[in-house]
């Protein structure tokens, strides 16, 4: 808001200055909501997203609903299996990056790292992790070593060192310059400044990060065996793609329960550490 | 000399033991489910080996990318790009006053309960599941596209927007309420003003997560890249499908930058 | 000045029976009526307190910390429900309004802080504003835009409030010094026309110059309009200069009631519970 005028060029008194700043601020926001809403409409115009549509489509989704109730009870039996399968994928999927992730992030951040060039390679690579989604590392590593859990806890492994590694950078680099020269002057070495000075002054936000990864990449399992790679997944969208919501609906709610309650269980951990 | 003198002369305090039975045994447990969840997810190192080798392979037939009918990869991209957006709109626009309703120090409890409910079960559901259940109910197309990630931000943001809104000064909110000032308008003037760049910064999050989300939409044919994507794949077109990931990796990154440098304006 | 102060409201508010030796001559402009409020349902915060404050006092609330002061404020304008007996104001009963005169009295209420409670991150003039939100329609209220009346008024009170610099009115409100700060809330609160003023420890966050200059600024304002004043206070000698009334609370209940003049060290001794005169002058 401040900046969109600018106060000391302006000689005007009281109420006369309230409403010229009034204008002023007003016309800001109006170029910007203009800006925005323009983009959004092409947005939609391009998309062919219109509300007429959605109200045209709306009565199936009601049928849809209709459909879905009641839940037959019956994949409960043979769910348990895959259901595990995608927790333990997630469990293993969050773990293993963290080592990996802070490695790379050693290297990475500009107040540890030692060599220019490698730490920008290193950022490049962990940039690249991250912006490919895990469905889509999934989908390229079912075709490369074929069905299974196994690409689908190396999917999810390999996004989150993407996610981690950027995060664990950018909190190393924002730890007090005052504790590292600290540990310097005490003539600790690089790697001991690391595990004395700047890992305990960041392991709050890498739990609460890891914390939420476990969260992310619990939800994430869930969708893998669409292309594939293990898990509830390909159970949930072969009943949707099969028409059978009735046993659809009973594999989403235990999916939401599940994740509920592992979202509770994260949220309290993550209470208790910050 | 001196220091050890007086050492020996302190007693020691008493550290407690490090390691407890209680201790032993929980960390037993944690290795115990943990080396379950490495056989459970297949991922032991023999895995490794014999697979790394087979992913080295597929990404030699990946490169050099191809450039063959890269036209057609024009209105995919856009799609994606656009999806990301109205999603992110909707969804910041739309979690405002659910936010609201779901903040216990605004309304009461008959409210905030059933509304956070309806938000875990939009958050609990990943976005692959609304996409494909919104394709069947209005057809395939970036619409169903955009409605799955707009619930799914709907129900990321508004939790994240009620934490806020919980968390914020309560001194405040009673010198709104003070002035005789209703329970919306003490939420837009006592609470939002204080929670607004942290709402920019939510909110920009999503808009690189919900692109990047679109960029897979297209598996289950709601727009975006991901058909393109699908349809290379299952024609082991690998050189054009390096082309498209090598797209979305770019647009996310510039999406992520752009983030970056709007949140520094913000701030 | 002197109607105002006439001591045999204090006689009588002091005693029991507060309503029905009331309600002859004159009507008081708040009654507190047998007021309890408990919290958890084992600590009590006030106890049956019965009060009569007429309109254009200058009450100040003294007490220990803990014994009630905040919350008895607080119920004044209905920011806590009480967990029995009410609030009386004109005539009205707080408990038995609906929401929407409950805002209507509450914007007829003018509150201010010992935190300030500015919102920090709008400009000092949106923040008086504020005050005015009870009348602002929808619409405007979405969009963040006050009429040209607003601003008007709000530039008018800022003056009274003795904020000059025009250059401030414009400041986000977290860059002005706590004086400064202090006098934007009692501009948002003048912003309200308000007929009761509650002020919880206005001046505990300021320095002795300030302190002085923000009591005076209150009291001449509520000269002015005869406005009633309810006010906690801990800096006592503070309390004796520019209280027309003081009230001392002890362990929920009322203590001590009277003029300025008549609180001497027994009454102080009663209200906090001392031996010997050693609370005297401390803050
Ligand atoms: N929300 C609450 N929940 C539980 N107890 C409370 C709550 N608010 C106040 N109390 C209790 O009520 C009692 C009175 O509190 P109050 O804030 O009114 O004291 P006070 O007289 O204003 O003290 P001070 O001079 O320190 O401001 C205290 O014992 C306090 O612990
Ligand atoms: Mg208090």
């Amino acid at each position: 808001m401040a900046k969109i005028f600018d106060i000391s060029k302006i000689d005007l008194e009281g109420i006369e200055l309230a409403i010229y700043v009034r204008r002023r601020v007003r016309t800001g926001y109006a170029i910007l909501v203009a800006i925005v809403l323009a983009i959004v409409f092409y947005a939609a115009y391009y998309t062919n997203f219109n509300l007429a549509e959605l109200e045209r489509g709306s009565p199936h989704i009601w049928k849809l609903l209709g459909r879905m109730f009641p839940p037959d009870l019956e994949p409960l039996s043979e769910i348990s299996g895959p259901l595990v399968e995608t927790l333990q994928m997630a469990l293993v999927g969050t773990t293993l990056p963290i080592p990996i992730a802070m490695f790379l992030a050693f290297y990475a951040a500009t107040s540890t790292r030692r060599i220019h060039w490698l730490g920008n390679l290193v950022r490049v690579a962990l940039n690249t992790l991250r912006t490919i989604p895990e469905l889509l590392w999934a989908m390229i590593l079912v075709s490369a070593v074929g069905l299974g859990t196994f690409p689908g806890t190396l999917a999810l492994t390999l996004h989150s060192t993407g996610s981690m590694g950027k995060f664990f950078y950018e909190t190393i680099e924002a730890v007090d310059e005052g504790i590292l020269e600290a540990m310097k002057s005490t003539g600790a070495n690089r790697l001991q400044i690391f595990f004395f000075g700047i890992l305990p002054t960041i392991l709050p936000n890498i739990m609460s990060v890891v914390l939420l990864y476990w969260d992310y990449n619990n939800r994430s399992a869930t969708v893998l065996g669409l292309v594939g790679a293990g898990g509830i997944g390909f159970i949930l969208t072969s009943a949707i793609a099969e028409f059978e919501y009735q046993q659809a609906i009973t594999v989403l709610g235990v999916i939401v329960i599940i994740l509920t309650v592992i979202d509770r269980t994260s949220a309290a951990a993550r209470s208790r550490i910050i | 000399m001196a220091n050890e003198t007086t050492a020996n002369a302190v007693p020691m305090p008493h550290f407690p033991p490090r390691y407890t039975p209680f201790r032993l045994i929980v960390a037993a447990v944690i290795a115990g489910i943990y080396w379950w969840s490495v056989v459970g997810a297949e991922f032991s190192p023999v895995e490794l080996a014999k697979g790394l080798p087979k992913v080295w392979e597929t990404l030699v037939l990946m490169f050099p990318p191809s450039l063959e009918g890269y036209k057609s990869l024009w209105v995919p991209f856009w799609e994606t790009l656009y999806i990301g957006i109205l999603a992110t709109f909707f969804g910041s626009i739309i979690s405002i006053p659910v936010g609201f309703l779901a903040s216990q120090n605004m309304v009461p409890w008959w409210i905030y309960h059933p509304v956070r409910m309806v938000l875990n079960i939009f958050r609990g559901v990943s976005e692959i599941i609304w996409a494909l259940f919104f394709v069947v109910a209005v057809g395939l197309g970036p619409m169903p596209g955009v409605i799955a990630l707009t619930i799914f931000s709907v129900g990321m943001l508004s939790k994240l927007l009620s934490e806020a809104v919980e968390a914020s000064d309560i001194g405040m909110l009673e010198a709104m309420t003070a002035t005789g000032a209703s329970r919306w308008k003490v939420f837009f003037y006592g609470a939002m003003p204080e929670v607004f760049p942290l709402y920019i910064s939510y909110t920009l999050y999503y808009w690189d997560h919900n692109t990047r989300q679109a960029t897979v939409l297209g598996f289950v044919g709601a727009g975006g890249l991901g058909v393109t994507l699908l349809w290379n794949m299952s024609m082991y077109e690998f050189e054009q499908a390096t082309t498209v990931v090598i797209i979305i990796v770019c647009m996310i990154t510039v999406i992520d930058r752009l983030c970056l440098k709007m949140r520094e304006a913000i701030q | 000045m002197a109607r105002r102060v006439g001591s045999s409201t204090f006689e009588v508010a002091g005693g029991c029976a507060v309503s029905e030796q009331n309600a002859g001559s004159r009507k008081p402009k708040i009654i507190v009526d047998h007021l309890t409020k408990s919290y958890d349902g084992h600590i009590i915060a006030v106890d049956d307190i019965n009060l009569s404050i007429d309109k254009g006092e200058y009450c100040i609330l003294f007490g220990p910390s803990g014994v009630g002061k905040s919350t008895l404020m607080r119920h004044i304008n209905y920011l806590i429900k009480p967990t029995k007996g009410d609030i009386v104001i004109d005539g009205k009963r707080l408990g038995e309004m609906k929401t929407k005169e409950l805002l209507k009295q509450r914007s007829r209420i003018g509150m201010i802080f010992q935190e300030f409670n500015l919102v920090n991150r709008m400009s000092v003039i949106m923040n008086v504003m504020c005050g005015r939100l009870h009348y602002l329609n929808a619409w405007r209220s979405l969009t963040f835009s006050f009429t040209r009346d607003d601003h008007e008024r709000a530039i008018d009170c800022l003056r009274r409030a003795g904020l000059h610099e025009e250059e401030l009115y414009f400041r986000r409100a977290d860059t002005l010094s706590g004086g400064q700060k202090q006098r934007v809330a009692i501009a948002r609160m003048l912003i309200q026309e308000p007929e009761i003023i509650l002020a919880d420890e206005p001046i505990a966050a300021l320095d002795v110059k300030n302190q002085h200059m923000i009591l005076e600024l209150i009291g001449d304002i509520a000269r002015r309009d005869n406005i009633t004043i309810v006010m906690t206070l801990h800096h006592l000698e503070l309390a004796k200069k520019y209280a027309s009334r003081i009230i001392g609370l002890s362990e929920g209940k009322v203590a001590f009631d009277g003029p300025g003049e008549s609180l001497d060290e027994a009454a102080i001794n009663r209200v906090f519970k001392m031996e010997d005169g050693k609370v005297v002058g401390t803050t």
